[in-house]
């Protein structure tokens, strides 16, 4: 066996698991970036058909199991912005979205669909996401958001405005690109020179 | 002019100085999970929620987010289905407390019960809305929140869907709220101190002339 192969099938390996990772459609996966509206926030309302949020990510959750989150607290400044696009039922359509959450990450969306709790004053939504980037983006390319507006004053699908914002996108890169960049790339050097040594030790011994 | 003026100063004050308010919301936002378990024996189904303090706006008190808990324990008392929604109401669990926020020093920020509390969603769907009234009944923070208040937030990552009948299955989730009491009328300093100056701009005029 060629020992230079070995490190290469290795490193061929590890790109795969970095860029592998299955998209999360139904669920929000942690980490994931929790947000809502702060006094300092303009909220979220719909005028003249364009939706917008304006928010902000307070924390990054990393590690959620049935007893045990890991979460650190950020200040990030979130927005969201889609056109509405009409309505199926209680499902009311917005298109053409994009949505920022600092510098962190910028996605955008096909398809936000608000949904009518029936309660006459809230409603949930959904998008799926696809990454355009950002330094919590990584390998990622899709993810998902889910939120709920509660209080409503007006109409969905016409003007409407929004007392209370809550929401959720997931997941995110674990580290953010610059830090794994310069995790990554030592291991790598490493790695491809150790094979060199390895080549050039059977190479003296024969 | 002057005269009437002063005259009517102490009116124009008060009324410039109450007519300028802006209004604080005291805040504390947490996230965490939740877990259902349904119920048994003779024993209603309880929610309980564990937190951890992510921001909070408007305090008297400034909270140590690192180390902080959120704790909430209720019961539930009532389910309601429709053919697209489906809704749980918790209530009191009877205990001291049904809810706890504690600093991450240890100490109490604020405890008390839970008045009526609304998990619902959309059939199919494995997120929905949380909303409820709470009434304080202790704390560093009860000056805040010495109204009853509202616990409201969003559920997410269930492992049961809202669904007919989901109150009968054990259930988990993620959970992303806040606890957002009544806003409070503040008195703005800055539009006082502009008034003020206005007004002795005015009587600085008159007395050159």
């Amino acid at each position: 066996m060629n020992t230079c192969s070995i490190p290469k099938r290795f490193i061929c390996f590890i790109v795969l698991f970095l860029m592998g990772n299955a998209p999360a459609f139904a669920l929000v996966e942690a980490p994931l970036v929790s947000i809502q509206d702060v006094s300092s926030d303009a909220g979220s309302a719909s005028n003249g058909g364009l939706f917008t949020i304006d928010a902000t990510a307070l924390s990054i959750t990393t590690n959620i199991s049935s007893t045990l989150t890991s979460t650190t607290t950020i200040s990030e400044n979130f927005s969201l912005s889609a056109t509405y696009a009409g309505a199926t039922g209680t499902n009311y359509n917005y298109t053409n979205g994009t949505l920022s959450v600092g510098s962190l990450l910028f996605a955008t969306f096909g398809n936000l669909a608000v949904v009518d709790l029936g309660t006459g004053k809230d409603a949930m939504f959904s998008a799926d996401l696809i990454y355009t980037g950002g330094s919590r983006k990584g390998a990622l390319t899709n993810g998902r958001i889910a939120g709920m507006l509660a209080n409503i004053t007006g109409n969905l699908g016409g003007d409407f405005t929004v007392a209370n914002t809550f929401a959720d996108v997931g997941k995110i890169a674990v580290v953010p690109v610059p830090a794994a960049m310069w995790l990554f790339t030592p291991m790598l050097m490493g790695l491809m020179g150790f094979g060199f040594r390895s080549q050039q030790k059977r190479k003296r011994q024969a | 002019m002057i005269i009437k003026l002063k005259k009517y100063s102490a009116l124009i004050f008060f009324l410039f100085v109450t007519s300028n308010c802006v209004y604080a919301t005291p805040i504390v936002s947490f996230n965490g999970t939740f877990g259902y378990t349904v119920a048994s024996n003779s024993n209603p189904g309880i929610l309980s929620v564990t937190g951890t303090l992510i921001g909070y706006q408007d305090l008297s008190f400034t909270p140590v987010l690192s180390g902080s808990q959120f704790n909430l324990t209720t019961v539930l008392q009532e389910e309601n289905y429709t053919a697209t929604t489906s809704q749980g109401l918790f209530g009191t669990s009877g205990g001291v407390w049904d809810f706890n926020l504690t600093n991450g020093d240890g100490t109490d920020l604020l405890y008390g019960t839970v008045g009526s509390l609304s998990m619902s969603g959309q059939n199919g769907f494995t997120f929905g809305l949380l909303s409820g009234n709470t009434t304080s009944m202790g704390g560093t923070l009860l000056s805040d929140f010495s109204n009853p208040f509202t616990l409201l937030g969003l559920q997410l990552d269930m492992s049961v869907p809202f669904s007919q009948n989901m109150f009968q299955n054990n259930f988990t989730g993620v959970v992303n709220a806040s606890l957002r009491a009544m806003p409070d009328a503040v008195t703005e300093p800055s539009g006082f101190i502009l008034f003020a100056a206005g007004l002795f701009g005015m009587l600085f005029v008159k007395r050159k002339n």
